[in-house]
């Protein structure tokens, strides 16, 4: 009964290997780079985590429904050019950030609308609409930079209360939302539920529709939070901001625990590969490695962490015949 | 009503002497209805449901009616419309005509409403949420609350657990995930999940299909509990044995019409069966009939299996099978038959034993060499490991013999037609192209032997072939079994029904906790014996004799 007390599904058995796993990399840096422990390096470590951690609780929440959104950072881009272009034109800044964060819902509405109303398999519609709207951005800017943000936007990218960013505080107020939602409301529940098996979510009467639109659409809304602390740390932003950055948050997120099929999947988890992956970049630069090695470390480690998981659930699927599909 | 109104009315015509007017009979039975109404309103009143698949009617005109306490059970072949009316009670598909009502109020259209209204349903796959806890899948759903907390699902579900098993064992799981428990318990899950809701109402489809003798027997008892406790139980089931202990009326469909409906002690099975299948098409007995006495000694040992070994699965098995003959191995679950079955097909590995295939010691590297020797397993689930329920019938036809057809990994054109395969099995499909998840169990699992019996097999095992399809199908699987045998295949039949292993085998034999208890001709066995077998693990007298048989081979 240890773990019964928990309030997610499932036990914490993977969060505790990973934050295993980070504790070794902890003492391995205190002997090879103890400055990595210095407060000004753990600054700009919470830093570099911020805008990541946002976006990576909103893809949480898609790949607990089983989903993928692989137009994260279309949006990314999309938004942060709207919300510099429109400041930059003498926009009053509750504006701009209204407009900016209902663009990144909206965007969020049509990755639903493709795969709650006509079936598109997510993976499929979000690969489209990734190049809908970064095409559709780049023909907009024509490659041009926006090379210069107002001084409030630029004051958001600075520390506040302390020595931390906004946007940590700003990914801590998402993480306790996100927290009491998924695990306090009967709509954060349905993720868990729909993601496990549609068949048996419709079955108790839960609506995929309310599950999909709210997913997607929460993956819009943290996006864009995610890109106006994005633009103001950048100080400048162009049609190809971001592009990839969707891998990276998934690789954080599943070297978190969560089940890419869909259906378990913690906020700790998501949380702590964040960390790992955010504290192995910069022990990398801080230790002077190349950045193609950096790569390399960086899909090694979600491997490895992965591998801990993901190879003990999937190796019960297969021999155990004698139970029927449930 | 008014339907039902100038049907009585007519009677009332025909049958009296004395006439009335139209109006005066009308008006008599709506007195009666509204007295009725208030004197004893039925708990479930489903009145005159039609639903239309297209052109096609799935149900028409049923009404049923169904007290607190009753326990009626709901019959018919695959496609009788049982699972349409299942559905639409439990909100997931909306009738075209009539109405539902609870308590005579009207229950709008809806899983949420159904389920406000206390309905519950338990499916055949159960519908839990694998990846869930035990706590989250039982009380996890209950609506009306907006806020929730982990705690209070916790304690809500051992409340109910404790309520319905006392001391249960799944008190001290409640923290695992579904999938991590064995069938007969997560079914156990499911009727807890269902008693949180406070139904009042429970359908239970097809719920002893993949469960053992012992496990259906606590089944079907806690089911008599809930209806003494005041629950309305609609159970369907294929399975005569069951109904017949457990239900107090039968609603039989067929065609998406109410074939019979009546009290348990008024019927015969003989006329349940006819209600089932229509007089035309009453399936014969069982394969029975068609037996050749084929005498131990003519016939050459196919398979030949000696001291086999997993470790912690069974220990130092050892049998023969012989061509043209069926062999049902039978046992508890758990008791180590499937996974020898699997050791024979080499999805594992041997610890120890030799396994011979017309004198030829197989080296097994994988089914595919288990099948070049012309061994062929047929998995008990069908549809997880069995079939690829996305692609078309003539695909899954094809699908395991490719190797068969195939020159350096290039197919061949296929050798045989799909459609001949199709009606040569009769399969019921609109043709090769329908995709597999249209069809109905019974045909789908025609569709697996059909392909197996593509690759020729010389041993044929099948795990459960007939679980879960009903009376007419498992006869014509039965057929075509023993038809593979006179052809001169050896059949190694996995069951867990003793009925079905006397009804079938040629030679019994019977597995307990991993050793083989029980080797003998089906003429020597009684069925008290078989099932001694099964849960003592006794073997019986005729064990020398035997032994003494194996070793003058």
């Amino acid at each position: 009964m240890n773990h019964t007390s928990f309030s997610a599904p499932g036990s914490y058995r993977h969060e505790q290997k990973l934050a295993l796993l980070l504790c070794i990399f902890a003492i391995v840096l205190a002997v090879a780079a103890p400055r990595f422990f210095a407060p000004p390096n753990l600054a700009a470590l919470a830093r570099s985590m911020g805008v990541f951690l946002i976006i990576s609780v909103g893809m949480l929440n898609v790949i607990l429904t089983a989903g993928i959104d692989i137009s994260a950072g279309a949006i990314l881009a999309v938004v942060s050019v709207i919300l510099v272009r429109f400041a930059n034109h003498g926009m009053a800044a509750p504006y701009v950030l209204l407009l900016a964060l209902g663009t990144g819902i909206a965007l969020g509405a049509v990755n639903a609308v493709l795969i709650a109303e006509l079936r598109i398999p997510p993976i499929v519609a979000t690969l489209g609409t990734a190049g809908l709207f970064r095409g559709l951005l780049l023909e907009w800017t024509q490659g041009e930079w926006e090379a210069s943000i107002p001084a409030w936007l630029n004051a958001l990218g600075r520390p506040r209360w302390g020595r931390l960013d906004i946007s940590v505080w700003a990914a801590f107020l998402v993480l306790l939302a996100s927290g009491w939602i998924l695990h306090r409301t009967q709509l954060g529940r349905s993720l868990f539920r729909y993601g496990d098996s549609p068949l048996s979510a419709h079955r108790a009467g839960i609506s995929a529709r309310a599950v999909i639109y709210y997913a997607y659409m929460s993956i819009g809304f943290l996006t864009a939070l995610g890109a106006v602390f994005y633009a103001a740390q950048l100080g400048s932003v162009q049609g190809n901001a971001a592009v990839g950055y969707e891998l990276t948050v998934i690789a954080a997120v599943v070297l978190g625990g969560a089940d890419i099929f869909g259906g378990r999947g913690t906020l700790l988890g998501t949380f702590l590969g964040v960390l790992l992956l955010c504290s192995l970049q910069q022990a990398l630069t801080l230790l002077h490695v190349a950045a193609f090695w950096q790569n390399v470390a960086t899909g090694a480690i979600v491997l490895l962490g992965v591998l801990f998981s993901a190879a003990s659930r999937h190796a019960k699927h297969i021999p155990s015949q004698s139970g029927a599909p449930a | 009503m008014l339907q039902r109104a100038r049907f009585l009315h007519d009677i009332a015509r025909s049958g009296r002497l004395t006439y009335h007017p139209p109006w005066f009979s009308a008006f008599r039975i709506l007195l009666q209805e509204l007295a009725f109404r208030v004197s004893s309103p039925q708990l479930l009143e489903i009145r005159s449901i039609s639903k239309f698949f297209g052109p096609t009617p799935a149900l028409r005109d049923v009404s049923v009616s169904l007290n607190a306490g009753e326990v009626l059970a709901l019959m018919g072949h695959n496609g009788a419309g049982k699972s349409t009316l299942v559905k639409i009670l439990a909100g997931t598909i909306r009738q075209d005509h009539g109405e539902i009502r609870i308590d005579g109020r009207l229950v709008p259209q809806g899983v949420p409403a159904a389920q406000r209204a206390g309905v519950a349903v338990i499916y055949q796959d159960l519908s839990l949420f694998p990846k869930l806890t035990v706590a989250e899948n039982i009380a996890g759903g209950l609506s009306g609350s907006w806020s929730y907390s982990a705690g209070q699902v916790q304690r809500k579900a051992a409340a109910i657990l404790e309520k319905l098993e006392p001391g249960s064992t799944l008190l001290q799981r409640l923290g695992w995930s579904v999938k991590d428990l064995p069938l007969a318990m997560r079914q156990r899950v499911a009727i807890a999940r269902a008693l949180a809701h406070d139904s009042r109402i429970l359908i239970l489809d097809e719920p002893t299909a993949s469960l053992s003798m012992q496990d259906s027997d606590r089944l079907l008892e806690s089911v008599r509990v809930l209806a003494s406790h005041g629950v309305a139980v609609l159970f369907v089931s294929h399975r005569m044995s069951d109904v017949r202990r457990i239900a107090g009326r039968y609603l039989v469909l067929r065609d998406g019409v109410i074939a019979l409906s009546a009290k348990a002690d008024e019927i015969s099975d003989s006329i349940l069966t006819r209600a089932m299948f229509g007089q035309t098409e009453e399936p014969s007995s069982p394969a029975t009939s068609s037996r050749k006495a084929l005498s131990p000694h003519n016939a050459a040992p196919a398979l030949v299996v000696s001291g086999a070994t997993r470790r912690g699965e069974f220990q130092n098995i050892s049998l023969s099978l012989r061509a043209g003959e069926i062999t049902v191995l039978t046992g508890l679950t758990g008791s180590g038959r499937t996974e020898f079955a699997e050791s024979l097909a080499g999805l594992r590995r041997l610890d120890g034993g030799v396994i011979q295939i017309f004198g030829n010691p197989l080296r097994h590297s994988g089914p595919r060499s288990a099948m070049r020797a012309g061994l062929v397993y047929v998995p008990e689930d069908r549809l997880l490991t069995g079939l690829f329920t996305g692609r078309s019938v003539a695909e899954n036809l094809l699908g395991a013999t490719d190797h068969l057809r195939a020159r350096f990994g290039f197919l061949r054109k296929a050798v045989s037609n799909p459609s001949q395969w199709i009606t040569e099995h009769n399969i019921r499909c609109q043709g090769p192209k329908a995709l597999l998840q249209t069809l109905s169990g019974g045909n789908q699992q025609k569709v697996l032997l059909a392909r197996w019996h593509m690759a020729e097999p010389r041993v044929l095992v099948l795990d459960e072939p007939t679980a879960g399809v009903d009376i007419a199908a498992k006869a014509e699987i039965h057929r075509r079994l023993r038809q593979w045998a006179d052809g001169g295949a050896a059949l190694l039949v996995i069951s867990s029904e003793t009925e079905e292993a006397l009804a079938l085998a040629d030679r019994i034999l019977v597995f307990h906790a991993g050793r083989l208890v029980m080797d003998s001709p089906r003429s020597q066995i009684s069925p008290e014996q078989l099932t001694a077998a099964m849960l003592h693990g006794e073997a019986d007298d005729d064990d020398e004799d035997e032994n003494a048989s194996r070793g003058a081979q």
